[in-house]
């Protein structure tokens, strides 16, 4: 509950006849996170199953791709899932999908050119809106002719009139078919002998020329009726074509062969996974991975009974060296999962590493609960994490937890949707001694820091780093500091002066740092070695005062809480009934909504960054076990 | 940019700019007979076949250099760095295309292919699955890559050779590296915009010239084919050049600074050499006497990956048994530790 579980690490050889019917059997065990073998390469030189991974990445690539086309899913259990398969089943059904797919790949390519023409037709249709009040064959206009100069396109709307008078000047006409509030589309026609003559006015008056698409044949009327009927037809062809591959995708033969060939492709997966880490020789095949040490006798019990005494499993312990290897397992109640997911979101537990999903869980019940303290808040948490579990999924519980912490502090203060008079408060309310609710909040601080230092030590124990554990400024020279701080700011409170013993404390634990940091940078030149190891010991200080003192929004967000209440009731008290009680519904749900997230945002933030980035690694590696459907991360177990 | 914002991005540059490789060094890892190789990034033991790239493991290495550049940078800034890194996924992309028309296996298309880390932006993997090009430009069209997707189809269709996509590509890469350079240099004189558009008119010029003198296009398809920004050549005298009758010629007609700078050059490989020779020399100037600006980090990056190459060439001429000298000359550096145009 608090590490991950133990790990053994196995070696299984076995035939090479076998191997598919052994990653079967790994794949249903569902606890085997195969990795690469230790064996030197020269002593197992060959990958047996290479040619079975490179048949069956090809092979699913297109029933994948043929399952897509089809809008198909494939089904979540897997028919007769110890039946191994062999290559040449993987070949066969490879060929069949291949042959499947370059069918559904020409249909693709058939809708593709569908929607490509589709939009060009489209595209012209609006383009023709621009020669709507044209009455001319439009092909009548790109046609180049040696009698009549014709020109298509656009002018400023400022200055027409003059521009047209000019263009009467050189015998050329101007017909206008189009008008926006920036622009004026023409055509410009006149004999070619005078073209020289209006090239110079058509530059002076900014004259653009228009490219009239070559679709454009006929009156417009007519280019509408044709493209229209052509968008029509192409409409008609893409649902034909779309209710063609829907109805091939409903036939019986190919749907129950597609799902047979999707069971072979499973029970074929775990071989093709294995082979990328599995080393042979001849007619030997070894596969290296983790299992937890509680489900050695099971493998071993299912190996026996599937291979009689054709196999040799050697396990053993995780060796010191390789512990960021190990895989971690962890086992938690459903209840905990919400915790862990957050746990898991910052990292995954080191092998070996205390997992702090537990101290996590409860200590941001609390944390929320105290910043967060009301009862009639708390009960509308736990109804919206009932009546939401579906949406909410695992974090339904997550919501309950919390809204039970925070009800059980609206307890203690006395406080139910920020009436303070309805019930009495068991303990007090906040506002009534902010002092007490500071110092409340500091010792809880300290509490938590001291356990998080604790756990600091015990992790790098267990990592073999002593050096680490005892001298860092978060391993024991640490826990001295701080607690030769804290006893010199008590004593210095309650009596004026620190005292002796506090003052050794903590400069036996500066120098024990300093040294360590000194060590620790033999490498660097001397002066840099000394302002690192003053640095060091300096930040080591100040980071125990900032980190105590960052705990003090515990006690501010519940004074905030308190505060925000109090002017939703100040607000209310202006108003008559309707108003009264309109403002206590809608300020008590902004309370809720805006302070209940910030509130969860500061106590992540608290376990993040004042407990986790102390003692948690989180740099472990997860538990991938091969399994019939797709590896999926494993860190927490059930 | 301010220095407050860019303080530690700047302080990384520096850091980074510490291992760039003078003309000493270098000369002096040619004359090491068993050097450490290592020590500038080269990893490889194997006798190696230069071919003018650089490798996965240099590239490994300037993708994580420009991974720890990046992270303090946001905005347009973040966003330019990451497009020069784009510069390896378009070689991919061109490898895939290439390899799907020429109906390569996959696995020889993948060995080809540079892995580019957090940088990825193409699903290599379901491009790679595709059967045939139609498929593969299908597949295309869903990522950030579609346009190129039409414009490889369509010039397909038109039965164009591949060279005329690769151009496509190219020049859509850089004419948008130009477009952001423009974006994120704010001012005339900003660095950034020196460094982005002397690499634009290197491309420019060496593209035109091979176009025109190698690849005979017309001068009005060479001058269509080029990248639609320039910074010191400008357009019309791109479009002077283009009607230039021989090599020779164009290379005469040049006027300042690229005169100077070409003087001498007798063909196109000599060109792209000098010109990269000045795009290094503006990339130092800016690394020197500039701060906390975003062009620094590019210009590291530019010299970085000079010194890669020049490292990945001596391991190679070494595994050829060839002679310091020789090296020296393939790589364009004088005895004095000068180098030569």
């Amino acid at each position: 509950m608090f590490t991950p579980l133990t790990m053994q690490h196995v070696e299984l050889s076995l035939l090479e006849d076998d191997a598919a019917q052994a990653a079967l059997l790994l794949a249903n065990f569902g606890a085997f996170d195969p990795e690469i073998g230790e064996i030197p390469a020269d002593q197992l030189p060959e990958f047996p199953g290479e040619a079975y991974r490179q048949a069956y990445t090809e092979t699913r690539a297109h029933l994948d791709k043929i399952l897509a086309h089809y809008e198909m899913s494939a089904p979540d259990a897997v028919d007769a899932p110890m039946q191994p398969v062999s290559l040449r089943q993987l070949v066969e059904i490879g060929a069949w999908l291949r042959t499947t797919w370059g069918k559904c790949s020409e249909q693709q390519e058939r809708m593709r050119r569908l929607r490509d023409e589709l939009r060009r037709a489209a595209q012209l249709l609006r383009a023709l809106d621009q020669f709507a009040h044209v009455s001319v064959d439009l092909a009548l206009l790109q046609k180049k002719s040696a009698l009549l100069d014709i020109r298509v396109g656009t002018l400023p709307r400022s200055n027409i009139q003059r521009f047209e008078e000019a263009l009467g000047l050189a015998g050329y006409i101007a017909i206008h078919f189009f008008t926006t509030e920036e622009q004026v589309h023409m055509i410009v026609a006149g004999a070619v002998g005078q073209a020289r003559e209006i090239e110079r006015v058509l530059q002076a008056a900014g004259w653009r020329t228009m490219d009239i698409p070559a679709e454009f044949r006929g009156r417009p009327d007519e280019v509408r009726r044709e493209l229209t009927e052509r968008l029509a037809r192409m409409t008609k062809e893409q649902a034909g074509e779309d209710a063609r591959r829907r109805d091939e995708g409903a036939q019986e033969d190919l749907h129950e062969r597609l799902i047979d060939a999707t069971h072979v492709l499973a029970r074929a997966a775990p071989y093709a996974e294995l082979a990328g880490l599995m080393r042979g020789r001849g007619s030997l095949v070894m596969v290296c991975g983790w299992i937890p040490s509680s489900r050695a006798p099971r493998l071993k019990d299912m190996l026996e009974a599937g291979f009689g005494d054709r196999f040799v499993l050697r396990a053993r312990d995780p060796r010191v060296d390789e512990r960021l290897r190990v895989p971690s397992v962890i086992w938690h109640h459903p209840w905990l999962r919400p915790f862990a997911s957050l746990v898991l979101n910052y990292g995954v537990p080191r092998y070996g590493e205390i997992d702090p999903t537990v101290f996590f869980a409860v200590s941001f019940v609390l944390m929320f609960g105290v910043m967060f303290g009301d009862v009639g808040h708390g009960v509308s948490l736990i109804v919206a994490g009932v009546l939401l579990r579906r949406r909410l999924g695992q974090y339904a519980a997550l919501a309950v937890a919390v809204g039970l912490s925070s009800a059980v502090f609206g307890f203690l203060f006395g406080s139910v949707f920020g009436f303070e008079g309805l019930l009495p408060a068991l303990w007090m309310s906040p506002l009534s001694d902010p002092m007490r609710m500071l110092g409340v909040a500091l010792g809880w601080g300290i509490g938590f820091i001291l356990l998080a230092t604790t756990l600091t030590i015990r992790n790098r124990i267990v990592d073999g780093r002593a050096l680490d554990a005892l001298f860092d400024s978060r391993g024991a020279a640490g826990l001295v500091l701080y607690l030769g701080l804290l006893l010199g700011a008590w004593r210095y409170a309650a009596t004026g002066q620190t005292g002796i013993a506090p003052l050794l404390a903590v400069c036996a634990a500066l120098s024990a740092i300093f040294a360590h940091s000194w060590r620790e940078n033999r490498r660097v030149a001397s002066g840099e070695k000394l302002m690192i190891a003053l640095m060091e010991a300096y930040e080591s200080i100040m980071a125990y005062i900032s980190n105590t003192l960052s705990f003090l929004r515990l006690a501010a967000f519940s004074l905030n809480h308190v505060a925000l209440c109090i002017a939703i009731f100040t607000v209310a008290n202006m108003m008559r009934f309707a108003g009264y009680w309109t403002t206590i519904v809608i300020g008590n749900i902004f309370i809720l909504v805006l302070e209940g997230g910030i509130v969860g945002i500061q106590t992540l933030r608290l376990e993040y960054y004042e407990g986790f980035s102390r003692f948690f690694g989180g740099d472990g590696r997860p538990f991938r076990p091969l399994t019939l459907r797709k590896r999926q991360t494993l860190a927490f177990q059930n | 940019m301010t220095a407050a914002q860019f303080a530690y991005f700047d302080a990384r540059v520096s850091l980074y700019a510490r291992q760039l490789i003078g003309i000493k060094q270098l000369n002096a890892f040619i004359d090491r007979v068993n050097g450490d190789n290592g020590q500038y990034g080269l990893q490889s033991s194997e006798p190696l076949q230069y071919t003018g790239e650089l490798d996965q493991s240099n590239v490994t290495v300037l993708l994580s250099e420009l991974a720890v550049l990046i992270r303090p940078l946001a905005g347009a800034a973040r966003e330019l760095l990451g497009y020069w890194a784009h510069r390896f996924e378009l070689g991919n992309l061109k490898t895939i295309i290439r390899g799907k028309m020429a109906d390569q296996p996959r696995t020889l298309i993948e060995q080809q292919l540079q892995d580019m880390g957090a940088f990825t932006s193409l699903p290599v993997d379901e491009l790679l699955q595709s059967d045939t090009p139609a498929e593969l430009l299908r597949r295309l069209e869903q990522t950030p890559y579609a346009e190129i997707a039409s414009r490889a189809r369509h010039l397909l269709e038109q039965g164009e050779a591949l060279f005329a996509l690769d151009a496509a590509l190219d020049r859509r890469y850089f004419a948008g590296l130009a477009r952001r350079g423009r974006s994120t240099g704010s001012g005339p004189t900003h660095p950034l915009r020196d460094i982005v558009g002397c690499m634009v008119d290197r491309v420019n010029l060496v593209w035109l010239l091979r176009y025109r003198f190698a690849y005979n296009l017309s001068p009005a398809q060479a001058y269509y084919l080029l990248i639609p920004a320039s910074h010191r050549l400008l357009p019309q005298q791109m479009q002077q050049l283009a009607q230039c009758a021989s090599f020779e010629d164009a290379i005469s007609s040049l006027s300042n600074p690229f005169d100077k700078i070409l003087e001498g050059a007798r063909n196109t490989t000599e060109v792209t050499l000098k010109m990269e020779r000045e795009n290094w020399r503006i990339a130092e100037n800016i690394l020197r006497h500039s701060n906390f600006n975003v062009a620094r980090a590019l210009a590291y990056m530019m010299l970085r990956e000079r010194d890669l190459r020049r490292l990945r060439a001596v391991a190679c001429g070494r595994s050829m048994q060839m002679g310091g000298e020789a090296i020296r000359s393939a790589l364009g550096i004088a005895d004095g530790g000068r180098e030569v145009g």
